[in-house]
């Protein structure tokens, strides 16, 4: 008991600075546990009761608390990835999930190599850099509120297939040291496990769920016997638990049911998620100087690739560049997979202390930096560098600017196209834009807080702008560039309705007009 | 880091075996309690698929794990049992506590000598029957419900005081031949009795200390930092396990009871406003590892030898099904509680404990008891478990029955109600998420004079609305529960969570309550249509309509 206390504790700890500094929880679980290590092996701890003997020996809680942390945290992002969540942005996210995929795995295999690793060393540091984080990724869009954005979805959809394609990895890698055929065997065995999961989703569960009317308790050891039958029928085909952990979790993730368990599920594995990089960290080697610097080399080469090649693999897709930049840092991390890898390598015995301290070190590093990096000014920031194709700016006056022109502002256009005003529209998405186009309506593809965007359809000189950009830091970001009292706009939340106005906007509530509408319908009822 | 999986492997069997008994039971009403032990005989003694050898590492992880659960528990019980709510009941429950010790003690001893055994082992019989299970009994009331209800708070009472006598009895034992290894089996040692006595005094003044510790702590130093915590769920879930876990490790320092300890830091942080949420979030994490207990429970159950005593197993249980309730019911109707209460109180302690089975365990160690009385004491735990479940989960059914039958008209006691059930609110609206939409609907609908019920999971925005307010994550079953949304005139989510709202227009539905969902993007409207919400709330669209007509106000455009 006192040792799961010494985690908590360090996990406490870890949880409030992740929390102030506002980056993610994981990274400082597993520093916070290197250091719990560090207490333990140079015997800093004992008076406390924890001694040296207890915590470096075989049948350690540690040990075993990381196996079970694991498939739990693969579990929990597995529940995370509905295929349904992708809907419309499935081609784009095969296109970009793929390419990232090939070329950050190709990249990191010729880097590998290229340092005088084994081939099957350089396998397992290539895997490393190809999928990122779902836990990241997730988190930071839940937090945003964005995962409904084609961002979201699309960010979603790379995530989802990262995953599977690391999972099939994987399992091929486990079948390797046993020669050609258990390699395909193992492959094999892999695909089918995550052929059933998906099947699962589709099928399976939702008949399940709504057959047996079960109580919280239920649901939960029912969700829990899931998981672990996955991992024995994984275990049985010679693979990691930890793929059956993940596969379990994506095979319950559908609505109704995964919507059902995710919150009993979560606070399961919220626990279980902060022991076990607790865990981790305090079981971790010390790494070398040698694996330090190839781990800042790999770590640079996620950060400042990804967003080049997810950019690269979204040209030509339905997708504003602004988002395919957004996305693009938001994937610039190694993932929880990536440890996954790494401790199979190690079990293995394909990689040695040095590799897994380095891989671990890049994952906590790139983890740790993507809420810091994956901001809207740095994206504004790229945006900026990225030449854009643009009409001459004109000489129109008094006219109307309507920026974003989606299917719930067509009231407004055709109110606008009624004032006899002249109208310009600023619209990044093509689809849009065509359709405008073939009613004659003026049509300027660019992001609209761009500024030479705004230039070219003569904001400056409008006699109004009306935005309906959801995002509130867009609109504060036109604002810089018009005169007061021009841009009128919807907004939501209260305290930015305050921001807008006090930057010079005149506002519309969309809460308030919600608030009003289902007041009178609730009181005509 | 091995590949060593005996933890996953045994995990993954019990949750499985658990996870399929469960739903093969569900029509038959067997409490999950019954489910687990039974699983865990399944594997255990009667399958041999899961070994509970202490010997082996995943048997200690299991330990550990198994006992995170009971602190859980009573940690959750300390936390709906704030100081106030128990303060009352503080003497029944030490009277009735220690009487029933007092009583079944004496006449399980006295009931024993007859059927065949020495006097020592009458003697270890009779303590093992006198525990009653702390962890069985709050696990039911918490799952009826009832761990508020004036028995519940006195039977949660009479069991702390009773942990008390258990700790007692362990360390007592175990310092037997501490104190005179050479006097073989069962001698009294020289200088028991002050050792008794400076035990209590020790276990009271440490028991003082820490409770004193914990009641003074969260109201002048924890208070500011809990209020922080609490704006995050998983914060205020780790944080809350890292105060249970504390308490729990200075009550083994101290020689308490680990289940002390944990109910101590529940207690403190109940005057906590967050409490609740942070039950609710313990919830499911408590009921994994308590699953886990009472399956290792199950399979580490010895039944073999217990054939040779299969009559005393039969009246041994039956004493404990009857003869304790009888004499407790005794003892708390002379407090003035009716006779309901008194009855439904008395048929908690119809069952002896885990804690039997370790003071038995300790003692065939000595040397004291054979196997086939540990196997004996093993069986009465199981029957008397088993069917204590029943009588608890069905105590009112039994109630009426043996009040129909004129069983309870010799202990004469008054039949007045002692508390009213409290009142469940219904018609109401429930508004779920505080944003602008949320609060402005609140106060819209409260100045008609409707009775509205406002829930977001941040106690900030919850503050200065004009209505009723719960902190709580909806998504959770029991948040749903408490705000009575399957009673509800009408619930409206103004959230712009895309799951959540997904989720509760599914409840909803499925309780055939009408639900308004905030629509706050063209793409989660299909979804929506599909579950069969009633009204949409296309705040878009309503928004670019205002946009219309401030366009005309400023004299943009011509209205």
């Amino acid at each position: 008991m006192t040792e799961l206390f010494a985690i908590v504790v360090a996990a406490t700890i870890a949880i409030g600075i992740a929390r102030i500094s506002r980056i993610s929880p994981i990274p400082v679980f597993v520093i916070a546990g290197a250091g719990l290590g560090l207490l333990l092996s140079t015997g800093l701890a004992e008076p406390l009761g924890l001694g040296r003997a207890a915590a470096l020996g075989e049948g350690s809680l540690r040990l075993d608390v990381v196996n079970l942390g694991l498939a739990f945290l693969l579990f929990a992002a597995g529940l995370q990835l509905d295929p349904s969540r992708v809907g419309r942005q499935r081609n784009a996210a095969i296109r970009v999930g793929l390419i990232q995929f090939g070329v950050l795995a190709g990249v990191g295999f010729l880097i590998a190599s290229g340092v005088g690793l084994e081939m099957i060393a350089s396998a397992h540091i290539a895997l490393m850099l190809a999928a990122s984080s779902t836990i990241i990724g997730v988190q930071i869009l839940a937090q945003r509120r964005q995962l409904h954005e084609p961002i979201g979805r699309l960010v979603v959809g790379v995530l989802l297939l990262q995953d599977l394609l690391m999972i099939i990895a994987i399992g091929v890698l486990s079948g390797v040291d046993d020669g050609v055929g258990a390699t395909v065997r193992a492959g094999g065995v892999t695909l089918a496990m995550c052929v059933a999961s998906i099947l699962g989703v589709r099928l399976i569960m939702p008949r399940i769920i709504s057959v047996f009317t079960l109580d919280q308790e239920t649901l939960l050891l029912v969700a829990m016997a899931v998981l672990f039958a996955f991992c024995g029928i994984a275990h049985a085909a010679g693979l990691p638990l930890t793929i059956g952990a993940f596969l379990a979790g994506v095979s319950l993730s559908a609505f109704p049911v995964g919507a059902n368990i995710r919150k009993p599920i979560g606070s399961v594995a919220t626990f279980f998620t902060a022991v076990f990089f607790v865990a981790l960290g305090s079981l971790l080697p010390a790494p070398s100087g040698q694996s330090v610097l190839l781990a800042i080399l790999l770590g640079a080469v996620v950060l400042l690739l990804t967003p080049f090649v997810v950019v690269a693999a979204s040209l030509g897709l339905d997708i504003s560049r602004r988002a395919a930049i957004e996305s693009g840092l938001m994937l610039a991390q190694a993932g929880e997979l990536a440890l996954v890898v790494a401790i199979f390598g190690y079990q293995r015995g394909h990689i040695g202390d040095d590799l897994l301290a380095a891989m671990a070190f890049v994952t906590v590093g790139t983890m740790m930096l993507t809420p810091l990096i994956a901001t809207e000014a740095i994206a504004w920031r790229i945006l900026d560098l990225i030449p854009v194709k643009l009409p001459a700016p004109t000489d129109r006056k008094d006219h109307a600017v309507m920026l974003g022109c989606g299917t719930n502002s067509r009231v407004l256009l055709d109110l606008l196209l009624l004032s006899g005003l002249e109208l310009v529209v600023i619209d990044e998405d093509p689809a849009v834009a065509a359709r405008l186009r073939e009613r004659g309506i003026t049509v300027i593809r660019g992001e609209a807080a761009d500024p030479r965007v705004l230039a070219a359809a003569g904001a400056q000189a409008a006699k109004v702008v009306v935005s309906t950009i959801p995002r509130p830091s867009v609109n504060l970001r036109v604002l810089k560039h018009l005169p007061p009292g021009r841009l009128i706009v919807r907004v939501f939340e209260a305290h930015d309705e305050r921001k807008l106005r006090h930057a010079g906007a005149i506002t519309a509530s969309e809460a308030e007009a919600a608030a009003e509408e289902a007041a009178r319908l609730i009181l005509k009822a | 880091m091995t590949g060593d999986i005996t933890l996953m492997r045994t995990i993954g069997l019990m949750l499985v075996t658990a996870a399929v008994l469960l739903v093969l039971a569900r029509r038959l009403a067997v409490p999950n309690i019954v489910v687990y032990i039974v699983g865990g005989l399944l594997l255990g003694p009667l399958l041999g698929l899961i070994e509970t050898d202490e010997a082996t590492g995943a048997a200690d992880a299991l330990y550990v794990l198994t006992h995170v659960g009971i602190a859980l528990l009573l940690f959750l019980v300390g936390l709906e049992l704030s100081f106030d709510k128990i303060k009352d009941i503080g003497k029944v429950a030490v009277f009735a506590g220690v009487g029933q010790i007092v009583f079944t003690a004496f006449f399980g001893f006295l009931f024993a000598i007859p059927l065949g055994f020495s006097v020592l082992e009458a003697a270890v019989i009779a303590i093992a029957l006198t525990f009653s299970s702390t962890v069985v009994v709050v696990k039911l009331l918490r799952q009826k419900g009832e761990l508020l209800s004036l028995y519940g708070r006195i039977a949660v009472g009479i069991f702390l005081v009773q942990d008390l006598a258990v700790i007692l009895a362990l360390t007592l034992l175990a310092g037997m031949d501490n104190v005179a290894p050479e006097e073989g089996v069962g001698g009294l040692p020289p200088g028991m009795l002050s050792q008794l006595g400076v035990g209590l005094l020790k276990a009271g003044l440490y028991m003082v200390v820490l409770a004193a510790v914990a009641l003074f702590s969260v109201k002048f130093v924890m208070r500011p930092f809990f209020d922080w915590a609490a704006r995050s769920g998983d914060v205020l879930l780790i944080w809350g396990v890292a105060w249970c876990f504390a308490f729990v490790v200075a009550a083994e320092r101290f020689g308490l009871s680990l289940e002390l300890g944990a109910f101590l830091a529940g207690v403190s942080l109940a005057q906590h406003r967050s409490a609740g949420e942070l039950t609710r979030r313990l919830g499911p994490l408590t009921n994994f590892f308590i699953a886990l207990f009472f399956l290792s429970l199950g399979a580490s159950m010895d039944l073999g030898e217990a054939k040779a005593h299969w009559l005393a197993a039969v009246l041994l249980s039956l004493f404990v099904l009857i003869g304790n309730p009888l004499i407790f019911i005794l003892i708390v109707g002379r407090f003035g509680y009716s006779e309901k209460t008194s009855f439904k109180t008395s048929v908690t302690v119809a069952q002896i404990s885990e804690f039997s089975l370790i003071f038995g365990a300790m003692a065939m160690a000595k040397g004291i008891i054979d196997q086939s009385i540990l196997s004996l004491i093993t069986v009465i735990g199981l029957i008397t478990i088993v069917g204590s479940s029943y009588m608890i989960l069905f105590n009112d059914g039994l109630y009426k029955w043996c009040k129909a039958a004129g069983l309870l008209r010799p202990f004469r006691i008054s039949d007045q109600e002692d508390e009213a059930a409290p009142e469940i609110s219904s018609g109401h609206i429930i508004i779920v998420g505080m944003n602008a939409l949320g609060r402005g609907l609140a106060k819209r609908l409260s100045e008609e004079g409707r009775d509205v019920l406002a829930i977001d999971t941040d106690p900030r925005k919850l503050r200065g609305l004009p209505c009723r307010t719960l902190h709580g994550d909806i998504e959770h079953e029991e948040v749903a529960e408490e705000a009575g949304c399957d009673r509800a005139a009408m619930v409206v989510s103004a959230l712009q969570i895309e799951e959540t709202n997904r989720l509760l227009a599914w409840r909803c539905k499925l309780h055939k309550v009408p639900v308004m969902v905030h629509a706050f993007d063209g793409s989660v409207v299909a979804d929506l249509k599909a579950i069969g919400v009633d009204e949409l709330l296309d705040s878009k669209t309503l928004g670019s309509m205002l946009l219309v007509t401030k366009l005309a106000e400023e004299g943009v455009v011509d209205p």
